[in-house]
C-alpha cells in the first residue's frame, strides 16, 4: 500500500545523498522504521504494510520552484520503477517513479492546490 | 525522477564524475558566484539560471513589480562600419534602416536565401556605425554568415566591415523602477528617452551605450559597458535595494509572458518573417524594392498568405511545453507548441506555438497533449501580460 507525500520533510541523512541508493534508518520510540532511497531521488518510508513516498531535498533543490504536481489517482496500482506522477518546476517536468509496487491509498491533496 | 529539462543545452547531472565543458565566462562571472547564482551551461557560456536565495518565480515577479538586473553579456555585440554599411545590412535583414533616424533601434531578422530566419536581432543606427546585438546561441552562425556576405559585397566594390565587440559587458535593467534608478545614477532626466532609441550615458564616470529596450515587456534599458567597468556598474545599480539580480530562467518566463519569440524554439530557419508576425517586419519600401535574402519567397507569402500562424494559448492542467501537440475539437492534429510554461504573473499556464491557419483566431478552443493526456486550451492574444514600453 502506498501513500504519496512528495513534499514531506526528509531527515538529515539525505544531506549526504549520492547518486547510488542509500539505506536510511530512523529510530522511533516504539519500533524501528525503515527509510530507503532510490537512484532516482525518491524515498520510501515503510511502516508495516503502508509506505509513504516522497522526493528528496536534493531533488527539490535541483528542481527549484515547484509549479505543478501530478498525482496518481487513489486506487491506482503501480509497479516498481513505473511512473507514478510528475513534479514540475518552472523549466522542466520530471517523472516520479514508484520505488516499490503497490496500490495508492492516499494522496496529499495539498500537492495539487499549492505545489510550491 | 528523470530530470527532463526543456531549457536548451542544460543538463542537471547527478553524476559528479562527468567531465565539465570548458565554458566561457562573462565579465560578471565572479559577481554571479558571489551572489550564489546557480550556474549552468548556456550556448557555451556559464550563466546563472537563477540565484540561490531567490528562484525563478521570485525573480520574475520582482521584475514586474520593481526592477531586476540581468547579465546578458553572452549575447553577440558587433558593429557594422564603412560607407556602404546600411546598404549592406539591408541586404541581410528585412528592416528599413535607411529611413531610421540616428539613435533609433529596430527588432528585425537575418534571413537566408529561402526566406527562413537565421536569427533575430536588434539593430541600432548611429551616425557612423550600426550597433547590432544577436543571440548567443547563434553567434558563430551569424558571424560566419555576415563575414561571407561581406566578402561577396567587397568583391563587388562595396565598402563595409564588421567588428565584434568582445570587450564589453551587456546588462539589462528591466522593470517599472528601472528608469528612476538610472536617473538617480546618471543624474539626468530620462523622460524624453523613448523606447527603442539609444544614447551614450555616463554613470559616475563609467561611459556606456544605453538602449531603452529589453526582452521582458517591461520598461527597461540595455547597457553596454566596458568589461573592466561592468562589475562596478552592476554593483552601483544593485546598490539600490529595489533592484535584484535575475537569471536566464526568469528572462525566459518574462519574455514568454510578453509574447516574444526565442530563436531555436519559436523561430528557426523554417519560419519566415511574415509567419511569425513580427510587427511591421517589412516596411513599404522594402516590400516594394526587396533586396534582402529570400525576398522572392517572403514577398510571395505576403501576397498569398501563410498556412500556419503563431498563436498564444492558455492551457488547463499541467504546463504544455515545447513540442506538445495541438489538436482541434475533432482530435485532429493542427499544430505544435514551441514554448510553454507557467505564467507567474497570471497564475496560469501559457504557451506559444503554431497552428494551421483557420485555427488561429482569438477564443478558438483547442486541446494540447501533455504526457499523453489531452488538456483544454484556448487561443488568446499576445502579449499575455500587457507591455509597459516607454513610448
Amino acid at each position: 500500500l502506498l501513500r504519496l507525500f512528495p513534499n514531506l520533510e526528509a531527515q538529515s541523512l539525505e544531506t549526504n545523498l549520492e547518486a547510488s541508493s542509500l539505506l536510511g534508518l530512523e529510530l522511533h520510540l516504539e519500533n524501528i522504521v525503515v527509510k530507503k532511497y532510490t537512484k532516482e531521488h525518491e524515498w520510501i518510508h515503510v511502516e508495516q504494510d503502508l509506505g509513504t513516498i516522497g522526493i528528496t531535498h536534493y531533488a527539490q533543490n535541483a528542481l527549484g520552484d515547484v509549479v505543478f504536481v501530478e498525482v496518481p489517482e487513489v486506487g491506482t496500482v503501480v509497479e516498481q520503477s513505473g511512473t507514478c506522477g510528475a513534479v514540475e518546476s518552472v523549466k522542466a517536468a520530471s517523472d516520479i517513479y514508484a520505488p516499490v509496487s503497490g496500490k495508492i491509498v492516499e494522496v496529499n491533496q495539498n500537492l495539487e492546490k499549492s505545489p510550491g | 525522477m528523470a530530470f527532463n529539462v526543456s531549457l536548451p543545452m542544460v543538463t542537471i547531472k547527478r553524476n559528479f564524475a562527468a567531465v565539465p565543458e570548458k565554458l566561457k565566462q562573462t565579465p560578471l562571472y565572479n559577481l554571479h558566484n558571489e551572489k550564489r547564482g546557480k550556474m549552468v551551461p548556456f550556448a557555451g557560456w556559464s550563466m546563472p539560471v537563477h540565484y540561490a536565495n531567490q528562484g525563478i518565480l521570485s525573480e520574475h515577479l520582482h521584475t514586474r513589480e520593481y526592477a531586476s538586473l540581468f547579465d546578458v553579456s553572452h549575447m553577440l555585440q558587433f558593429r557594422i562600419l564603412g560607407k556602404d554599411r546600411i546598404r549592406f545590412l539591408e541586404s541581410l535583414v528585412v528592416a528599413d534602416i535607411e529611413e531610421m533616424p540616428f539613435g533609433a533601434s529596430v527588432l528585425s531578422v537575418f534571413t537566408n536565401e529561402n526566406g527562413g530566419i537565421i536569427d533575430d536581432t536588434v539593430i541600432c543606427k548611429h551616425a557612423d556605425h550600426l550597433y547590432v546585438v544577436s543571440n548567443a546561441a547563434c553567434a558563430d552562425k551569424d558571424l560566419d554568415h555576415i563575414r561571407t556576405k561581406i566578402g561577396e559585397f567587397q568583391k563587388k566594390g562595396g565598402w563595409v566591415d564588421l567588428k565584434v565587440i568582445d570587450d564589453r559587458a551587456l546588462l539589462a535593467l528591466q522593470g517599472p523602477l528601472a528608469a528612476e534608478i538610472l536617473k538617480k545614477l546618471c543624474d539626468k532626466d530620462l523622460s524624453d528617452f523613448k523606447f527603442m532609441t539609444s544614447r551614450f550615458i555616463h554613470f559616475k564616470t563609467i561611459e556606456s551605450h544605453v538602449s531603452r529596450s529589453g526582452y521582458t515587456g517591461e520598461d527597461g534599458f540595455e547597457i553596454s559597458v566596458s568589461a573592466s567597468s561592468s562589475q562596478r556598474l552592476a554593483k552601483l545599480i544593485l546598490g539600490y535595494p529595489s533592484v535584484h539580480l535575475a537569471g536566464l530562467g526568469a528572462r525566459d518566463s518574462l519574455r514568454l509572458e510578453a509574447g516574444l519569440c526565442l530563436y531555436g524554439h519559436d523561430l528557426d530557419d523554417s519560419i519566415t518573417p511574415h509567419l511569425f508576425d513580427l510587427k511591421n517586419p517589412l516596411g513599404k519600401r522594402r516590400r516594394v524594392e526587396g533586396g534582402f535574402l529570400g525576398a522572392d519567397r517572403i514577398l510571395a507569402q505576403l501576397k498569398e498568405g501563410v498556412t500556419r500562424r503563431r498563436v498564444g494559448l492558455i492551457v488547463e492542467g499541467a504546463p504544455a511545453r515545447e513540442n506538445s501537440e495541438i489538436y482541434n475539437s475533432s482530435d485532429e492534429l493542427v499544430g505544435k507548441v514551441t514554448s510553454g510554461g507557467p505564467s507567474p504573473t497570471l497564475n496560469k499556464n501559457i504557451a506559444m506555438g503554431y497552428v494551421k491557419s483557420g485555427y488561429h483566431k482569438n477564443g478558438t478552443l483547442l486541446k494540447v497533449k501533455v504526457r499523453n493526456k489531452l488538456q483544454d486550451a484556448k487561443i488568446v492574444k499576445m502579449p499575455f501580460v500587457p507591455s509597459k514600453y516607454h513610448k
